[in-house]
């Protein structure tokens, strides 16, 4: 049985991660809709009436930073939670990499963001990449494809 | 319904009919004498640049022809009747109305779409409240004229799309940056769309400015360069617009390059005006880049010209549909005393019936009877149906005198 405390834990590492990717989902429809401006702009036709594209790439960076954070602490908070509860260390099993991987794009992402400016089409490009790694392997691989220690 | 309008527009009249009969701004005195010479009960006079409008409600004029608002509109400006023949225009009831809405929706405009004329028309109709020949039935009209523009802006593209070249610059920019008031322009060479391009820009609170060509206007926002120094400046703005004579690419795929990593990629929007090119095309690849050349903005111009023309016939459905809508509810409130005095005629006499024919029928079951007193109410309603409704599709119902035959038919207090 778990303790009170343990619970709370685990409330707090779930509410976290799935906070993040909830957040990384806003950021994803935000950069799908700058590629489709930007592809319109590029093509000069089929003009679309969509936001100018500093707001879809201004709002597509604050959504992904957000959920950055919020999904670092909770990866942090469920690795400490492991190890101390379950003894657990990492396991290096498929969902864990993978969503690290894509979690590190997202690192890299912000870290050019802030040095060198990467932004428009390829930052977006890139945030979605990362953003179907972390997607796809986290949330449904969790549940039906890898079934382990985060199988519920 | 007694309204009328009588006018002139850019369509029906030259300039200089248009400019001798302009009302100016404040038709105040022309509106005093409006309803002191022409009996009317409410008035409203649009007087714009393209078209000066009287509309009028009159029971005097209710139905006869626009002479006096043609003679008025004369007399007021000194002109003789025949200099206006053939210039005027007027509708009355259903087609007054109509073209009140074309107009305020501005797909009577020159510019169909502008988004100047509503706020015009609204003007126009305060100023009448004013003077107070606004009465019941033009507040309604023009109440209801508000918001069918409102929602022809708001259902169809019609002021969306630009048609001129400079604000077709503007609506890219406008895809590309959130806020223009910080952005930097780099400018090199000049010409009327340059200038034309400034000016909307200051507008939209653009203040920073570098400007590489002779003319030297006196300006805190405008920072004259030496021409061959640009490439310098190339970094630092976000838009460059260019319009020189030069035979030959100057903003080039390499200084671009070069300008764009300096400037780690900010979005760069650059217009070129010139014929020949002086912006190579290439640009326009490399990321962050988006290059549009005169031809680019010709090709946008039309393609929402044509959107608009698109637009404009759905416009028109919509306010077909809305006039439709606002005369039989102005109908129905002019008819709505009559029918329920015919309503209660029949019921009275319905109920009349039902107690002789229960006297007839002594033994009829409640039920039964329910069954006799539901038809007869059915078939009271249905041979009402189509004179009600015949009543509320009538396009002018005052002047139709249906009103009047119903209450002598059914033989009403009249």
């Amino acid at each position: 049985m778990m303790s009170f405390f343990q619970h709370k834990i685990l409330g707090l590492h779930l509410l976290l991660s799935l906070g993040g990717i909830v957040c990384w989902v806003v950021a994803a429809s935000f950069s799908f809709l700058f590629l489709l401006q930007e592809h319109a702009l590029k093509r000069k036709h089929a003009w679309i009436s969509l936001p100018a594209l500093e707001i879809l790439d201004r709002a597509h960076y604050r959504w992904l930073s957000l959920g950055f954070w919020m999904f670092t602490a909770g990866m942090v908070i469920g690795l400490l939670a492991a190890k101390v509860q379950l003894g657990q260390q990492w396991s290096f099993n498929p969902v864990q990499l993978w969503t690290l991987a894509g979690w590190g794009i997202f690192a890299v992402l912000l870290f050019f963001r802030a040095r060198t400016g990467l932004r428009g089409k390829r930052a977006v490009l890139y945030s979605l990449i990362g953003f179907i790694g972390v997607l796809f392997f986290s949330w449904i691989g969790v549940s039906y494809l890898f079934p382990g220690v985060h199988q519920p | 319904m007694n309204f009328m309008v009588v006018g002139l527009n850019h369509a029906s009249a030259p300039i200089d009919i248009r400019e001798r009969v302009h009302f100016g701004q404040n038709p105040g005195r022309a509106l005093k004498e409006l309803k002191t010479q022409t009996h009317i009960e409410e008035g409203v006079i649009v007087s714009t640049c393209n078209r000066v409008e009287i509309y009028t409600v009159s029971p005097v004029l209710a139905g006869s022809k626009p002479d006096p608002i043609f003679q008025f509109m004369a007399r007021f400006h000194g002109l003789k009747e025949d200099q206006l023949e053939g210039h005027l225009y007027h509708y009355i009831a259903k087609d007054a109305v109509r073209h009140l809405f074309r107009v305020t929706s501005s797909l009577d405009s020159m510019v169909v779409g502008e988004a100047q004329i509503l706020g015009q028309v609204k003007k126009a109709y305060e100023q009448s409240q004013e003077i107070g020949l606004a009465g019941p039935i033009l507040h309604r009209t023009y109440q209801k004229a508000f918001s069918v523009a409102k929602r022809i802006r708001t259902e169809t593209g019609l002021g969306r799309r630009q048609v001129s070249i400079a604000s077709c610059a503007m609506e890219l920019a406008k895809k590309i940056f959130d806020r223009l008031d910080e952005k930097v322009i780099l400018v090199l060479g000049g010409g009327k769309m340059i200038h034309v391009l400034i000016n909307e820009l200051v507008d939209q609170g653009v203040r920073q400015f570098y400007l590489s060509n002779r003319s030297q206007i006196e300006s805190p926002y405008f920072k004259f360069i030496p021409f061959h120094d640009f490439p310098v400046y190339l970094e630092k703005a976000d838009m460059v617009f260019v319009c020189t004579s030069s035979p030959q690419f100057l903003v080039t795929h390499d200084l671009v390059g070069e300008a764009m990593r300096k400037r780690k990629y900010e979005p760069l929007f650059c217009v070129d005006l010139s014929v020949p090119r002086n912006v190579e095309p290439s640009i326009h690849a490399i990321e962050n880049v988006y290059a549009y050349d005169i031809d680019d903005l010709k090709e946008l111009a039309k393609k929402n010209f044509e959107m608009r023309q698109q637009e404009a016939k759905i416009a028109d459905e919509i306010i077909e549909e809305e006039v439709q809508k606002f005369l039989n509810v102005l109908n129905h409130q002019m008819a709505a005393p009559t029918l329920k005095e015919i309503w209660d005629k029949v019921n009275h006499l319905r109920h009349q019936e039902l107690e002789v024919l229960r006297q007839y029928l002594p033994r009829l079951s409640d039920e039964d009877f329910g069954y006799i007193e539901k038809f007869s109410e059915r078939l009271a309603k249905q041979v009402l149906h189509d004179p009600i409704m015949t009543l509320r599709m009538e396009d002018d119902l005052k002047s139709s005198g249906l009103v009047q035959t119903l209450r002598k038919l059914f033989r009403l207090s009249t």
